[in-house]
């Protein structure tokens, strides 16, 4: 016996020929659900590529790293190691980050020592060391060798005079050789000689680190002759402390394109059961003529293989054209809140395109397995009428339901009771998100025994029966747009409640009349300690809250250490979930206050101690209090300005937050103005720094806004395919009626009338759905990924939006099958048998 | 050939008992034409159901050839009806979206034929019918007469044991279905097919051998073939 019939395959395709609409309809719900797979996966992948290949390039064949965590290594400690006999190739490093006048974003300047750096970065040290170069290198104080990332974004030529300005101070550098390498888009940097780099960053006498090349031998030497507060770490720990950074980042935009996928999904399973259903005699008449249900059930899958395989390929197609828009996207925003990429075109990367590939096959096949058993289990000679289907289906609506409630209990258990990670929570939500599909068909039901109830005009109630009549088919149609539409509300509630948090911790917490900086702060410009005197002496001033910051390594992450002398008003911004006692005194006394992403990340209460790294050795402080605090996922530490100076002592001022005397201040400024004069500052009224902040959290959640049009567009899709598979359908019934002298607009009219009705009752389930999808991802995706809490809020408005939305996608859906169906000649249809 | 003994045949509708074939008994030899008449809603159809395997019935035995039709599970049922039985409908039941070619081909693919043999199979029995030619074309392209022919082709394409025609002439002209019904009871006995007809038309009923009546779930010698 044949494993499958050609004939039949071929009837099968000729059929999905025939009805072209329905094939690709369901093609596009595969091929979206893959685009947008890709395109988030790409976009990923393309920034944490374009970091880790900046990275790679400057580490070189570097294997190890010393450092002071959170501080400058001492020149002292590379000289006296390279002195001492059976010392392993070590290359010493300064760098930081600088802008270039006239540019957006900020570079990398990195000096080198050419006479260490063959034996780790060979390519840049044979670039170095060319004989028409190397003289340039070591003569000219300004020479600079961009990277080609650099190369290309500033259009740069040999001879180029670069302005770059560092904590506000400029230098002029000179272009000795342009970079014009096609490939390497992650190179953001600007090489300098290591004299140069120390002039620019004024660190004469400090490294940033040491590069080391160890084999085991050499690195039990090391790790015998380094000095104490001096860390020896691996490069691969240095670099995955960074990446790990934007893990959960990347893990909610993967989960949003896998809802979209899964929305695709429905629209696969709906356009299989239609194509199937509608085919249910053809299944009987094989059946009478001896095909086993074996060999349609393999028939109906090798079927959605091929659909699969070229739905599948025209989403990668698509993947990559979304991709392209994406990545910007993301890494504006993995630069905006992690660090700093540099991507200036897509990278194909095979395991995101294999992933891709085998996810829609996968998923194709999955959404087909039921409706290809249904038909497999075809009577022969379809015995079954249309409407013994439809009770057949009506039937099963309740142990789908039940099935529905337990998977929508256990997604809830999974994600709010049991312990587990983010992926945890989010096989919860997607758990939820299924189990409430599933019961869309019975809630469905509910809704129209109740609209029954209500007086409606003749063709309306036909419109209402006809849900109900069509319900195996509608009924997926319904539930593909009831995810999509939960999904926006869920989402939408949960950026909504955080953006509300955020607002009100930043109104709370920037609680000062005036903040000030140096000019040049973002590259950690300080400001001079004698300023601090002079704004002391000020009549305005009333109160002066000041602030010393550094990042610190903590348990693998790059915690923010914020040594900080905190005035009382500035005291009442913080916003303490817990904390002991006498928190505030106790701070006052050396304990620290907790962010709560670090807290939760550490499994830290008020009470317990931590450790914290210092050049001194370890410093045990107590947990005074645990804050609400969305500056930073990884976590931010506030000490009291007394202890930290006696660790990290030569640290000038980050920020002060002024208060004025009895609201005066536009005096406070006029007198600052006046300071400003002989010190280069920055003022900043809170206000303006809350719109800023609130633009970075705008910016940050545009990718999820991107994600979720294009969800509602595969619902969409998902309407019109119902719709117009009904229309193929139903297309004698339309003729019946308009025989029976019902006009063209009447007809569009019930057409229209169903399919709005489809998007009312898709909103009434999502909306509760959704607002349970927003309460999982508020209690337990955001902590569980990003640490923090905030409180929930529902806004009515965008309740009303996905009503409004899901009637809208509805209706679209129903123009192009009501005008065909109202412009067809019925006399043909009502000639068919 | 085929041997039906005391079979039974009850449906429900709620609470209603509807018993459509009682102590049902009747025997057919190798090769033999029989007609079954019978009114509508007398239980025709369901006997061909019940014969063929595509149905259970309630009490009772149906023996192609020895082989108790029931007793076999239903992958096995449907293989006997791939290779031992052709089935002809009223409503032609061809495939729409297979040419009339590929239709008659179809249950030789199944049963594994080879490609050539297949074709040449196909043209003879085409060209019995008289669809010689009409081959590449698709069944809604063809009269209901010539789709019946067609029906009649793919039928007999495997060379089955046992014809069952259901109305075969049910949905067609008084013209045409006496000439579609002389071709099917020709070309069973040239192929020395085994045809029971069921049809409530005494005129189609004349091509048989011998005719049954069946009437309240029993079947009976009728008075006049």
């Amino acid at each position: 016996m044949n494993l499958f019939s050609p004939l039949l395959l071929r009837a099968g395709l000729r059929y999905l020929m025939h009805h072209r609409w329905q094939g690709l309809l369901a093609l596009s719900g595969i091929a979206l659900g893959v685009a947008v797979v890709l395109a988030v996966d790409l976009a990923n992948s393309g920034a944490r590529a374009a970091f880790e290949l900046s990275v790679q390039q400057l580490q070189g064949k570097a294997t190890h790293r010393l450092a002071v965590p959170g501080d400058l290594l001492p020149d002292e400690v590379y000289i006296n190691l390279k002195r001492q006999p059976g010392a392993p190739p070590m290359a010493p490093v300064v760098s930081d980050w600088v802008r270039i006048k006239g540019a957006p974003g900020r570079y990398q300047l990195v000096g080198f020592d050419l006479f260490a750096e063959a034996p780790f970065r060979g390519q840049i040290a044979e670039r170095l060391t060319a004989p028409a170069f190397i003289s340039d290198w070591l003569t000219d104080a300004g020479g600079l060798l961009p990277g080609a990332a650099a190369t290309r974004a500033l259009r740069l030529v040999a001879g180029d005079r670069l302005d770059i300005v560092y904590r506000d101070q400029p230098t002029t550098l000179q272009v000795l050789q342009a970079n014009t390498q096609q490939d390497s888009s992650g190179d953001n940097v600007l090489l300098v000689d290591i004299a140069t780099a120390k002039t620019i960053l004024d660190m004469q006498g400090q490294l940033s680190y040491v590069d080391l090349i160890l084999d085991p031998d050499s690195e039990h030497w090391i790790r015998q002759h380094i000095p104490p507060g001096v860390e020896l770490q691996t490069v691969a720990e240095q670099a995955q402390g960074v990446t790990r950074l934007s893990a959960a980042f990347e893990l909610n935009l993967t989960a949003m394109s896998l809802l979209a996928m899964l929305v695709g999904m429905f629209l696969v399973f709906n356009a299989m059961t239609f194509s199937l259903v509608q085919r249910r005699s053809l299944f009987g008449r094989l059946r009478a003529i001896g095909v086993t249900p074996r060999e349609l059930f393999t028939l109906i899958l090798l079927e959605a293989v091929m659909m699969a395989m070229l739905g599948t390929l025209l989403g990668m197609l698509i993947g990559v054209w979304l991709g392209k828009g994406l990545t910007r996207l993301v890494a504006a925003t993995v630069s905006d809140l992690y660090y700093t990429v540099s991507v200036s075109a897509l990278q194909l990367d095979g395991t995101s395109l294999m992933f891709a590939a085998v996810l829609g096959v996968l998923a194709t096949l999955l959404a087909t397995l039921v409706p290809a058993w249904q038909a497999a289990r075809t009577p022969p000679l379809t015995t079954l009428s249309r409407t013994a289907l439809e009770q057949a289906a009506r039937r099963g609506i309740p142990l789908w339901a039940v099935f529905g409630l337990l998977l929508l209990l256990a997604g809830l258990l999974l994600a709010l009771v049991l312990p587990g990670g983010v992926i945890m929570s989010f096989a919860g939500l997607f758990s939820l998100v299924l189990g409430a599909a599933m019961m869309t068909p019975l809630m469905i039901r509910l809704l129209h025994r109740l609209l029954t109830t209500v007086a409606l005009p003749g063709i309306w109630r036909m419109g209402v029966r006809d849900l109900d009549r069509h319900l195996s088919r509608l009924g997926i149609a319904v539930a593909a747009l009831m995810v999509a539409l939960s999904a926006s509300v869920g989402v939408g509630v949960m950026v909504e409640s955080m953006r509300g948090s955020v607002h009100t911790w930043l109104t709370e917490l920037l609680c000062a009349d005036l903040y000030v900086a140096a000019q040049g702060f973002d590259e950690g410009a300080r400001l001079p300690e004698t300023f601090l005197q002079e704004v002391s002496g000020l009549e305005t001033v009333a109160a002066i809250s000041r602030y010393r910051e550094r990042t610190l390594p903590l348990h693998g992450r790059h915690v923010e250490l914020i040594g900080a002398h905190l005035a009382a008003p500035s005291r009442r911004g913080f916003a303490l979930l817990s904390s002991t006692a006498s928190a505030w005194q106790d701070f006052d006394n050396g304990a620290v206050l907790l962010s709560e992403p670090l807290a939760y990340r550490l499994g830290l209460v008020p009470g317990a101690s931590l450790q914290l790294p210092t050049a001194e050795g370890p410093l045990n402080v107590q947990v005074a209090a645990v804050f609400r605090d969305y500056a930073s996922e990884h976590g931010r530490i506030f000490l009291d300005e007394t202890v930290y100076r006696r660790y990290w002592p030569d640290q000038g001022l980050n920020t002060l937050a002024l208060f004025a005397r009895n609201g005066e201040v536009a005096s406070m400024r006029r007198e600052l103005g006046e300071l400003a004069a002989h010190t280069a500052l920055v003022l900043t009224p809170a206000a303006a720094i809350l719109e800023e902040s609130m633009a970075v959290f705008d910016r940050t959640f545009r990718v999820t806004e991107v994600l979720r049009a294009v969800s509602l567009v595969v619902a969409f899709i998902g309407v019109l395919s119902a719709l117009m598979a009904l229309q193929l359908e139903r297309g004698k019934e339309y003729a019946v009626l308009r025989a029976l002298g019902l006009t063209r607009v009447q007809l569009v009219g019930l057409i229209s009338g169903e399919s709005l009705l489809m998007g009312l009752l898709a909103a009434c389930v999502a909306i509760p759905t959704g607002v349970l999808m927003a309460w999982v991802l508020i209690q337990s995706v955001q902590q569980r990924a990003f640490g923090w809490t905030m409180p929930f809020s529902v806004d009515t408005g965008l309740l009303l939006q996905t009503l409004l939305v899901g009637l809208l996608a509805a209706g679209l859906a129903a123009i192009y099958p009501a005008w065909r169906s109202a412009s067809r000649n019925p006399a043909p249809q009502l000639r068919e048998d | 050939m085929l041997a039906v003994e005391n079979l039974a045949k009850v449906y429900w509708s709620g609470s209603t008992r509807q018993v459509v074939l009682e102590g049902l008994t009747f025997r057919i030899r190798q090769g033999e034409t029989v007609a079954l008449l019978g009114a509508s809603g007398s239980g025709k159809t369901t006997l061909l159901n019940l014969i063929s395997g595509i149905d259970n019935p309630d009490s009772g035995s149906v023996s192609l050839d020895g082989v108790k039709v029931h007793a076999l599970a239903e992958p096995e049922r449907t293989l006997l009806r791939r290779r031992r039985i052709g089935f002809v409908f009223q409503f032609f039941n061809l495939i729409h979206t297979l040419t009339v070619g590929e239709n008659v081909a179809l249950p030789l693919e199944l049963l594994g034929c080879d490609h050539a043999s297949t074709q040449a199979r196909v043209a003879d029995l085409l060209a019995a019918v008289g669809l010689g030619g009409l081959e590449p074309r698709f069944p809604e392209t063809l009269s209901g007469g010539e789709q019946q022919r067609a029906a009649i082709a793919r039928a007999l394409a495997h060379r089955p044991a046992l014809l069952l025609a259901d109305e075969p002439t049910g949905n067609l002209d008084e013209d045409t279905a006496g000439r579609i019904i002389e071709l099917l009871s020709d070309l069973a006995r040239q192929e020395g097919t085994t045809l029971l007809l069921v049809t409530h038309s005494l005129p189609v009923a004349r091509v048989a051998d011998r005719v049954l009546r069946l009437s309240h779930g029993q079947v009976a010698p009728a008075e006049e073939p």
